[in-house]
């Protein structure tokens, strides 16, 4: 037979290749920073039970300028990761609850809901400070 | 003055000479007027009758002449040279599937995915045919004999039957790449413009393929199938939208056994 | 040669083909249907339909409205029988479509809506918003999913029908993935293989709508039926030939002049009727003749406007509004965008007639019978009487699923009686064919198809367009008879097996110089003038005595094909003078 369908090769580096690619492995790649990030203050845990010495071992290595960049890169991510979950979740609900509600009045109203939980916990935070 | 002039690159491929796809060059009249089609159309009657693709309608509704251009799923018959002049455009064969002539890809697959999801009308009647134990009810239908169904119950499902089969969404969809087997974008949401039609009950037996793990399991919502999509089907919602429900009724299947058996 | 073997063969999956593959497989559970098409069935060029499909439903309405809208459209070229047959059953049809799953638009109340259309007295026109050929297309290939018995053929080009013992028994047709050819035999064949629009230049119709269909039955031996009745949709977008749907006209948009005046009040079709109050029969709605000729004559008094892709008319829809449009006619909105860079919403989209329709076909009857036992034709390859000398808009989706059910149903009762010949001598027959492929495929000669291609399409545009002229007529006879002449030294370049669309471009272009030659024949001997044919050389009038009668073409091998005529089966409706607007209205008072 003269059929020979050609079969392309996918790169093993197939996420580089189209900035939509790009982007989705950028959001994907957010949990694992959200994931480091638990687990070193998972770690801090342990150490506020290890004694005072250990916590304030922990507490200084955060104020470690690489640190420091970390955090702040986790809080990108996260950011990221807050407004592409967003950005999708009116078209993961039924279509039923989708065609009654449009997509930017339930897009205001997780974002809301993200502020107000948001303020709430450094509300809180600051006040434990205080 | 010279005529003003276009460059295409062609990724060719003859199955009976070559051994792999390699890029051809083409040269042709600017007509600001044309689209990628058109520019097609005047190779192959002017300087390679051999150069082959798929194409009817050029008015964007037939789904032959998916191709991918510039590294972009697109119609041929809606890309018009204009948006891309002077520079070269390059042109592929649509992507994650197997190439079987220049620019023509093998879409077999794609039509038996498309068959996979049952995509008709399974009335009340054939619905307690498929389950006997179920208890179904017809919908109502409208003197003359159609079924009513309100203009907000046809919009429920609207959108998802726009698909003109074209592949795009195919070609954009990198789990598409990695697991052949996947049911895809368009044919899941072909199924579940069905199960959303209120003529319609016959959800139980497309589960399934549609709850597959190479049915909507297999996504993860990369998103740009819908990006790339002409009609704005959106099928990456659709998939979604049927993860929501299908892990809801995994979650219910504890609770209420009955629930999740039906 | 590989042959397999059914018990009914469908060439064609548009409209007609799907429908008659599932009425055979309804009427018959325990028949094999081989359903073979040159593209897969959602390309086929039912999917551009945009407008809808007749059926009448309004209480105010009547079949005897339809039957005579549809028989004055066709200027008492139709035949009535056929015509009483389809208005009685297509709106039982478009409820099928529905109980199938078709999303036509619907009315708040759940009813399903109904729009104006040229030529109709009262709205019939069912719609699935302006995509209505899309949505009918994909329900009919998706229920035809349902019916194992129905196995498909997707991309087979059929080439030549076999006919042995007097009657049709199979096909040859090609696989186009490998480039074999395959003999199909069954004992009932069925051809839904399309129009032949694209023997013209400047048209609406797909690329596969090349006239196989016609050419294959033509060759074989049945008659091609009224082919000069070649119908000018009055809106074609300038350059690509793209549809502005009818529905636009029904939905209210107006035609302007570049004086921006209603010039259609000024053939016939007034008084004018206020701007977004469109009403049947007048202005915009009336038939598709009467406004491309129209838009002929405007042309020919320096009236129309001058665009870069040649003369157009405004076709305006800005008082319909964003909502409105976006809502009826979104993809005339998009399509306009794209092809002219013009948005409906803020500026009048510029128009001209493309060629969209034959009215011609294949001769048949309303049973579906051809000329040719156990061959069976239906959709727009078949000329079955129900046209005439114009088809009205939305008759013909309509059609294609009514004469679709009867061309499967006729199939299966033909095939439960016939007995097929003995498999041997067919596929000896089947083999014979093989010659013609082989001969195509290794053609050497020095013309160029694609060239042949460029001047039979402008031939037929020059000489078959809105209005003839006798000696313009035999100028173009004379030239598709030298093309064909010119097409047996003919150079097939690509050798190759597999997809090899430059052979089957070859054996399109082969059956379209055919077809072409059988309407410029046609045409220049009805001398008269009748719906879409119309004459400026002293034969302006239509002529009943004369010329009440179809016109037939049989294949005569090199030569031009050999004429002849039969009469038009009329029933009850007498001709009289086809009249719309106030004129129209006038005549049907006087007639009660
Ligand atoms: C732009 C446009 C808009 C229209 N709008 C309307 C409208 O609003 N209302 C209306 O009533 N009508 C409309 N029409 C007309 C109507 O759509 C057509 O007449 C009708 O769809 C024809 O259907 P069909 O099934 O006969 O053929 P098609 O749908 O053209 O199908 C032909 C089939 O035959 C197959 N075939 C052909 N040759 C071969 C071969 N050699 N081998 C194998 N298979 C072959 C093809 O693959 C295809 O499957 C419109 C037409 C056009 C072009
Ligand atoms: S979902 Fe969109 S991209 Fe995918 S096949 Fe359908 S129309 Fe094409
Ligand atoms: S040619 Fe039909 S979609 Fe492009």
């Amino acid at each position: 037979m003269s059929r020979r369908p050609y079969v392309r090769p996918m790169p093993a580096n197939w996420f580089m290749s189209k900035p939509a690619y790009r982007f989705y492995m950028v959001r994907e790649a957010s949990c694992v920073f959200n994931l480091v990030y638990g687990l070193n203050l998972f770690a801090g845990l342990w150490q506020l039970t290890n004694g005072a010495e250990a916590w304030a071992g922990w507490l200084a290595l955060q104020a470690h300028p690489l640190m420091i960049v970390f955090a702040l890169a986790t809080l990108a991510m996260t950011l990221l990761h807050t407004v592409t979950f967003v950005e999708m979740a009116p078209r993961v609900m039924p279509q039923q609850i989708r065609k009654m509600i449009p997509d930017n009045t339930v897009k205001a109203a997780m974002f809301g809901g993200i502020a107000v939980v948001t303020a709430a916990i450094i509300g809180f935070t600051a006040m434990g400070a205080m | 003055m010279t005529e003003q002039t276009i460059k295409l690159e062609i990724l060719r491929y003859n199955p009976e000479a070559d051994n792999e796809p390699s890029f051809g060059t083409f040269e042709i009249p600017y007509n600001e007027a044309w689209s990628l089609l058109d520019a097609l159309e005047y190779i192959k009657d002017e300087l390679d009758s051999s150069l082959t693709y798929r194409w009817s309608c050029r008015m964007a509704v037939c789904g032959s002449c998916g191709m991918v251009v510039n590294g972009r799923p697109q119609l041929g018959c809606e890309t018009f040279l204009r948006d891309h002049y002077p520079n070269t455009i390059k042109v592929e064969p649509l992507a994650n599937f197997p190439i079987e002539k220049d620019l023509i890809v093998d879409a077999t697959g794609f039509i038996e995915k498309l068959e996979s999801v049952k995509p008709y009308i399974i009335d009340a009647v054939d619905a307690m045919k498929a389950n006997p134990a179920k208890k179904v009810k017809e919908t109502p239908k409208n003197e003359i004999g159609t079924y009513n169904q309100k203009p907000a119950e046809l919009g429920l499902f609207k959108q998802f039957s726009m698909c003109i089969n074209c592949m795009l969404c195919y070609s954009a969809c990198p789990q598409m790449g990695l697991n052949p087997m996947f049911t895809g974008p368009a044919a899941l949401a072909l199924g579940h413009r069905y199960n959303l039609d209120s003529r319609d009950h016959g959800s139980d037996e497309r589960t399934e393929v549609i709850q597959d793990k190479n049915g909507v399991w297999s996504c993860t919502f990369v998103g740009y199938c819908s990006e790339v999509c002409p009609k704005n089907v959106d099928p990456a919602a659709a998939i979604n939208q049927n993860k929501a429900q299908g892990a809801q009724d995994w979650a219910l299947s504890f609770l209420m056994p009955r629930k999740g058996e039906k | 040669m590989q042959i397999v073997n059914a018990d009914i063969v469908i060439v064609g999956a548009g409209g007609a083909g799907l429908r008659a593959a599932i009425a055979a497989a309804e009427k018959n559970p325990g028949l094999n249907i081989a359903l073979i098409s040159k593209v897969y069935p959602m390309r086929s060029h039912t999917v551009a339909a945009e407008g809808g499909s007749a059926g009448v439903v309004q209480a105010h309405d009547s079949l005897e409205n339809h039957f005579q809208d549809t028989v004055a459209g066709g200027d008492w070229l139709c035949d009535q029988d056929t015509v009483d047959y389809f208005v009685s059953h297509s709106t039982e049809e478009m409820i099928r479509l529905e109980n199938w799953g078709c999303p036509w638009t619907r009315k708040d109340d759940g009813n399903v809506n109904v729009r104006a259309f040229g030529g109709m007295k009262i709205e019939r026109t069912w719609f699935a918003a302006d995509k209505s050929g899309f949505h009918m297309l994909h329900t009919l290939f998706q229920t035809s999913i349902k019916y194992p018995q129905i196995k498909r053929f997707d991309e087979y080009f059929a080439t030549d029908l076999i006919i042995e013992d007097g009657r049709a028994q199979g096909v040859v047709a090609i696989e186009i993935a490998t480039g074999e050819p395959k003999t199909f035999l069954g004992c009932a064949v069925v051809f839904a293989t399309g129009g032949s629009g694209r023997v013209f230049r400047f048209n609406t119709n797909g690329a596969i709508v090349t006239g196989d269909g016609h050419a294959m039955a033509f060759r074989a031996g049945a008659a091609l039926r009224d082919m000069e009745f070649v119908q000018y949709h009055p809106t074609g977008l300038p350059g690509s030939g793209v549809l502005m749907t009818e529905g636009c006209r029904g939905e209210g948009g107006i035609l302007l002049n570049k004086h921006g005046y209603r010039y259609l009040q000024d053939y016939g079709l007034g008084p004018e009727t206020p701007v977004g109050e469109p009403k049947n029969k007048y202005m915009e709605l009336g038939p598709r003749d009467r406004l491309s000729q129209a838009f002929w004559n405007e042309q020919r008094k320096g009236n129309t406007i001058e665009t870069p892709l040649g003369d157009a008319v405004h076709l305006d829809l800005r008082h319909l509004g964003k909502e409105k449009l976006m809502e009826r006619l979104p993809l005339i909105c998009s399509l306009a965008k794209n092809y002219l860079g013009v948005d409906p919403v803020t500026d009048p989209v510029p128009v001209r007639p493309a060629v969209h329709y034959t009215m011609g076909g294949i001769r048949s009857d309303q049973t579906c019978k051809t000329d040719i036992p156990g061959l069976f034709v239906a959709g727009e390859c078949a000329s079955n009487g129900m046209h005439g000398a114009n088809r009205l808009g939305s008759n013909s989706l309509a059609e294609t699923v009514v004469f679709g059910k009867v061309a499967g149903e006729m199939a299966v009762d033909f095939a439960s009686q016939a007995t097929q010949s003995d498999e041997k001598i067919l596929a000896e027959q089947g083999r014979s064919h093989l010659s013609r492929i082989d001969a195509m495929r290794n053609a050497n000669g020095t013309e160029k198809a694609s060239h042949i291609r460029h001047e039979m399409v402008q031939t037929m545009e020059k000489t078959l367009g809105i209005y003839r002229l006798g000696e313009e007529m035999q100028e173009g006879v004379d030239k598709i008879a030298e093309l064909r002449e010119r097409f047996k030294n003919v150079k097939v370049e690509d050798k190759t097996k597999v997809y090899n669309t430059e052979l089957l471009l070859a054996f399109e272009l082969d059956s379209s110089l055919m077809v072409a030659e059988a309407m410029a024949v046609g045409a220049l001997n009805r001398k008269e003038s009748r719906g879409a044919h119309q004459r400026l050389d002293g034969f302006e009038q239509r002529d009943d005595e004369n010329f009440l009668k179809h016109t037939l073409t049989y294949f005569n091998g090199d030569k031009a094909p050999r004429l002849d005529y039969e009469a038009v089966n009329i029933t009850r409706f007498q001709p009289a003078e086809r009249v719309y607007g106030a004129a129209g209205e006038k005549q049907g008072e006087e007639k009660k």
